[in-house]
């Protein structure tokens, strides 16, 4: 498998992600930066210029016609996903850590932090096709309640349900139009780090600090657990065959001291049933913040605390390789 | 008196006469000279235009002649590669590419070939297996009884 | 069974005393029968009576009752042992029986065999003399003959390899991962080299004082032939008959372990019963074939069913005999002045049974598939005089007919090639010009499926190295050479010293194709492929047919070359590649040549290569007559990949065992055909588990992983078809 390293960010990456057809492959960083690139080739075709602070989550609707992004610069934005103009900016009281839109991409996510003396929010904003009919007014606001420690990411679920993953290990689940909490549990002893379903929608995997990601169902159970020994910043889940990809290392303000092979900055390789590890994909000199996988299954791409985009084809091999004879 | 004015008049009349003559000379001679300025002007804006559609049709002749040599290597190229392996581009695409190209796409046909291969003959293998393997099994009731006769 | 009748007469010694107590003094009347049905007590008497019939209808009386017949039980089985004592009425009876009723065909399947008790008790003596001769290790003694066909009930679908090294010869498990396991291994086992024969039911080791076969479970020492000084066996195709071959003449018997008789003093070939160790006959050599030291070997070729086999006297007869009687076919040789080489064709009759009812089917098939008949010998008479030119001719038996012949100028000696199942014959003629300055080959292919036998001809300017006919296919696989330096041909130098020169050629035969209403396509050769400067002097060809191995050995470099000559089979013959070129979409196509290369690889210094039984491997040997060091074979997969390294010090042979045709009935394979992808899903499994060392736990444990994912997706895939059926239902 020969990587093909992206270079256009010049400071650690935040997020990465695949458009549905997956020609395009996204990311955003800490340098207030968001990319689109060409996932055959890692070509860069273009940014989205104007955040001011770090660029914290990117999301692309169905059809790539408009992205989304959500920074430090306590705004969101609302992209022509072809021409890179600003369409629209949602001014925030603190910055933003989520974004997300909905399947129909008729309503958006946003999730600020818990920062400057607000309180973290979820914001609930309708789109419109013209810019010019979106309302000012948010359809809805709600707060995660007391108990709940701020929301690190979130991700919508079926049927306007959210899924929130917290600072504190706990994943929650919410109705975007009322509000309600549908359900919680403490699943992670750590900050969840990442959250991202399944192609079907019927369960999603997490990650954490706490040096493991685990697959839930959508009533929250723990359906599998990757175990680890090194903090999990992100996950995905193979769409073809029974994969999970985990990235992680050693935390960022250790990477002086660590050498990348202390560190483990590797994309790991777990069977999703039976939870075993089966390979590595070394390279990053830094941790890896977040991964992302193709919606083929054909590859997959990592961004490094080290400001590099690692995008990997898998090779024939790969696709011929069962860890157990029952494997597709 | 009357003679002389009309003398005089009339010397004033030559006079004007000639300075009416010599002015129209004058202009006539810087007209001719304008005239012939300007024609020269013109000749050289001619052989100017002249020179530069030549040079801009020598160089579009280069272009083209360099073009037609790219297409004529790139056909070569191409029609070696029929022979030699087989490989056979459209004649439409053929006129987009250069070698580089081309011998990118060959490159690529081998590639893919040679994992269309591996994948093939990874599943001819099992296929064999498993095939000799189900016949005996359907073999060895048929030995056992062969054994207890 | 019946086959182990007489060896178990032989090693139950009490049996023998006991039955030599009560017929001592009638000794003259006592014959013992072999190859008698097996039955059981009830049946008993039936036997006797019909065997009296029989025997009466041939003017032979055996005693009244209850004296004749004395049948030993077996206790075990309740069953007969395959053999009966008869006592004849009278001496002469029994002389006469022993005369006539030799090989007395009882009935379809069953074919009498008579002994004095007197020389059966001369057999039981030779074995322990030549255990003392001769150590032949510390062998288990041979209890029953029994099961011949054990190894072909492995779990595993294996195959086994023999392997003679240094002192011992092993029998092991031909794995296809992590190496050979070694199942019987024995010092000393053979003195000279080993052979299975042709179906693999006996592993033959020659001595000094001749050969013994071996096998069955335990591969137990099964019989042995006292021909001393023997150098070469032969098997029958279905392993009834064992010839053997010694320089040494055969002496004057003198004692009773030598179980020739005075009339084969001074022969050197003896064709022997498996089944019972006797000798059936034995043959002089011609004088020349003495004077000259040069044997052919082997010396009879023996038709498809062993009905007949035939050699060459003296470049002038086609000497043909018949099994089991041993007599020449109508009791002269066929007179053919001048021959020089003969083969008999292949017959395969179930597979032309199946054939048939194939082409019955398909009623558009307009070709009808002709049949050679079943007993064909093709032969060669080389060029006599100007006007007399080589001929190459097929003949019937046993009407001895020549119907079809050829005639080919200046053909100076040929080599004869049946395809496996007898579709084609190709001879390969070394000829000449005119003035017999030039020298070429010319191959002489005639296709013997189609009416009158079609022959072509194609012309080959270099020295052939190498030839094979594709087994059950229709192609043949050639190396050549054009090395100028063989003018005086010494094809070995031209094997050893000609690296690179070599060119490997494909060829196909057509058949002539018949349309309605218009003319015949006519058939013929086609070359599909050749290839230049090749190191290659060997080729290999799968016994299943397709792929085939060139090999460069010896000297060559031990190079191989993995090839699938029919890579277009069953798929497109053009591939097609799209690639973006400075941002333009471009597709190239490319014809996929029907001869591809799928690896070439080396195993250095190999000296043979042959595949397994199946076509599912391919062993290459590096033996001590090769090469001093690195002995041991190499295994790969049809594909060219080694699958392991086994190395053997001193390694002298190493030989696949051969399997016999499958028990299974064509429509049977043909259902386990259609029905693989059934058989695959355990297979995989069952590899998965061979290759992993998983713990039964750890397999149980991933069964049970599995199965609670496949529950997890099933209630999650419900509850979406639940909910998008309540959606639908809220939408109308």
């Amino acid at each position: 498998m020969r990587p093909i390293v992206c270079q256009g960010h010049t400071r650690p990456l935040t997020r990465v992600r695949y458009n549905r057809d997956g020609d395009l492959m996204f990311s955003a960083g800490k340098d207030a930066k968001f990319n689109v690139w060409s996932s055959a080739t890692g070509e860069l075709i273009g940014s989205y210029d104007g955040h001011t602070g770090v660029v914290w989550d990117i999301d692309v609707d169905a059809n790539t016609t408009r992205t989304m992004s959500g920074s430090a610069d306590s705004s969101a934005r609302l992209w022509d996903a072809r021409s890179g103009k600003c369409l629209y900016t949602w001014t925030t009281a603190s910055p933003v850590r989520s974004v997300a839109f909905t399947p129909e991409a008729d309503l958006a996510l946003i999730v600020t932090d818990k920062k400057m003396g607000q309180p973290c929010t979820a914001i609930i904003v309708e789109i419109k096709d013209n810019v010019a009919d979106i309302p000012e007014a948010p359809l809805n606001i709600f707060l995660p309640e007391p108990e709940l420690t701020p929301a690190t990411i979130a991700r919508w679920g079926p049927e306007h349900t959210i899924y929130m993953g917290h600072e504190n290990g706990t994943v929650s689940c919410w109705d975007a139009m009322s509000g309600e909490r549908i359900a919680s549990k403490k699943i992670h002893s750590g900050v969840v780090t990442d959250l991202q379903f399944s192609e079907d929608g019927t369960y999603f995997i997490t990650s954490s600090k706490d040096m493991s990601a685990k697959i839930l169902d959508l009533k929250l159970h723990v359906i599998k657990n990757f175990q680890t020994e090194r903090p999990v910043n992100s996950a995905c889940i193979c769409p073809v065959k029974e994969h999970v990809i985990l990235g992680g290392g050693q935390d960022a303000s250790q990477v002086t001291t660590t050498t990348a092979k202390v560190g483990k900055f590797e994309s790991r390789f777990y069977h999703k049933i039976l939870q075993q590890e089966f390979g590595r994909v070394r390279g990053h000199f830094g941790p890896i913040n977040t991964v992302a996988v193709h919606p083929d299954g054909t590859s997959f791409t990592s961004g490094g605390e080290e400001g590099l985009i690692r995008l990997h084809h898998f090779d024939p091999d790969y696709f011929r390789f069962k860890l157990d004879p029952r494997d597709p | 008196e009357e003679h002389r004015a009309a003398l005089e008049r009339q010397a004033v009349l030559e006079q004007k006469k000639e300075a009416l003559e010599q002015i129209q000379q004058r202009k006539a001679k810087e007209e001719a000279l304008a005239r012939q300025k300007k024609m020269q002007e013109e000749r050289e804006a001619l052989q100017r235009k002249i020179a530069e559609e030549t040079k801009q049709r020598e160089l579009e002749r280069l272009k083209k002649e360099q073009e037609e040599i790219r297409k004529a290597e790139a056909r070569k190229i191409a029609e070696a590669l029929k022979v030699k392996s087989g490989v056979t581009i459209a004649d439409e695409d053929l006129d987009a590419m250069d070698t580089t190209a081309i011998f990118a796409l060959q490159a690529e046909q081998i590639k893919k070939e040679k994992e269309a291969l591996e994948t093939k003959m990874a599943q001819v293998v099992k296929r064999q297996d498993f095939l000799e393997r189900a016949m005996r099994k359907e073999e060895i009731p048929l030995l056992e009884k062969a054994r207890e006769e | 069974t019946d086959d182990a009748a007489l060896d178990e007469f032989l090693d139950f010694g009490d049996i023998e005393e006991q039955y030599a107590v009560h017929v001592a003094d009638q000794f003259d009347t006592i014959l013992v029968i072999d190859g008698v049905p097996v039955v059981d007590e009830g049946k008993k008497e039936k036997l006797f009576t019909v065997i009296r019939k029989q025997f009466g209808k041939e003017g032979v009386h055996v005693k009244d009752q209850p004296h004749g017949f004395m049948m030993p039980m077996d206790a075990a089985t309740g069953k007969s042992k395959g053999f009966v004592f008869v006592d004849f009425a009278t001496p002469a009876d029994a002389d006469k029986a022993l005369k006539h009723l030799q090989y007395f065909k009882f009935d379809k399947s069953h074919t009498f065999f008579l002994n004095k008790f007197a020389d059966v008790e001369k057999y039981a003596a030779v074995p322990d003399q030549w255990d003392e001769e001769r150590a032949l290790g510390k062998a288990p003694e041979y209890v029953e003959r029994g099961f011949l066909r054990d190894w072909l009930l492995d779990a595993g679908a294996r195959d086994q390899i023999a392997v003679f090294n240094k002192t011992a010869v092993s029998v092991m498990w031909g794995n296809k991962a992590n190496g050979p396991d070694v199942i019987h291994e024995r010092e000393n086992w053979t003195e000279g080299y080993i052979a299975w024969s042709p179906r693999g039911s006996y592993l033959a080791s020659v001595h000094r004082m001749g050969i013994a076969l071996w096998g069955g479970a335990a591969m137990d020492r099964l019989m042995r032939f006292h021909h001393p000084g023997v150098r070469f066996l032969d098997f029958s195709p279905k392993e009834s008959y064992l010839v053997t071959f010694s320089p040494e003449p055969l002496p004057m018997p003198t004692n009773p372990a030598q179980p020739w008789g005075p009339e084969s003093a001074g022969h050197h070939v003896i064709i022997w019963d498996i089944r019972t160790g006797h000798i059936l006959r034995s043959f002089a050599l011609t004088a020349e074939e003495i004077a000259t030291k040069n044997v052919p070997w082997p010396l009879f070729k023996w038709s498809f069913d062993e009905a007949y086999f035939a050699r060459i006297v003296g470049n002038a007869k086609l000497a043909v005999y018949e099994a089991p009687g041993m007599g020449l076919l109508d009791k002269k040789s066929i007179p053919i002045p001048g021959i020089t080489e003969f083969e008999w064709m292949p017959y395969t009759p179930d597979e032309d049974e199946a054939a048939a009812k194939d082409g019955g089917k398909k009623k558009q098939q307009q070709n009808k598939r002709v049949q050679a008949p079943p007993y064909t010998i093709a032969y060669f008479v080389p060029q006599t005089g100007p006007d007399q030119p080589a001929q190459l001719a097929l003949m019937s038996l046993p009407n001895k007919q020549v119907y079809r012949s050829k005639q080919v100028f200046f053909g100076l000696s040929a080599k004869i090639h049946f395809q496996s199942q007898g579709d084609y014959l190709l001879f390969k003629v070394d000829r000449t010009n005119r003035s017999g300055k030039a020298s070429f080959v010319s191959l002489e292919v005639f296709r013997l499926r189609e009416k009158d036998y079609p022959a072509d001809s194609v012309e080959v300017k270099e020295i052939m190295v190498a030839f094979g006919w594709e087994p059950h296919g229709n192609r043949f696989a050639m190396i050549t050479t054009s090395d100028v330096v063989s003018a005086d041909l010494d094809l070995k130098a031209v094997l050893a010293g000609a690296p690179g020169k070599m060119t490997t050629h494909i060829y196909q035969v057509e058949a002539a194709v018949e349309k309605k209403g218009a003319s015949v396509v006519p058939g013929g050769v086609k070359l599909v492929k050749a290839m230049d400067r090749k190191a290659v002097n060997a080729l290999y060809w799968s016994p299943k047919g397709r792929y085939i191995v060139f090999a460069g050995l010896r000297n060559l470099q031990g190079v191989l070359e993995f090839y699938d000559v029919d890579a277009t089979a069953g798929e497109a013959n053009t591939a097609t590649v799209t690639t973006s070129v400075n941002g333009k979409t471009v597709t190239s196509t490319k014809e996929v040549d029907p001869v591809q290369l799928l690896a070439a690889t080396e195993h250095h210094g190999s000296s043979d290569v042959a595949w397994d039984p199946t076509g599912r491997y391919v062993m290459s040997s590096v033996t001590m007559w090769a090469k001093g060091m690195d002995n041991g074979v190499m295994l790969f997969d049809v594909r060219g990949t080694m699958l392991y390294k086994h190395s053997r010090e001193q390694l002298k042979q190493a030989l696949w065992r051969p399997r016999p045709p499958t028990l299974l009935p064509k429509h049977k394979q043909a259902k386990v055909r259609k029905n693989i992808k059934q058989y695959a899903r355990d297979f995989e499994i069952e590899d998965a588990t061979a290759s992993s060392a998983l713990s039964a736990a750890e397999l149980e444990e991933r069964r049970r992983l599995f199965d609670a994912w496949i529950q997890f997706r099933s209630r999650a895939l419900l509850a979406i078809e639940a909910e998008d059926e309540i959606v639908t239902v809220l939408d109308n």
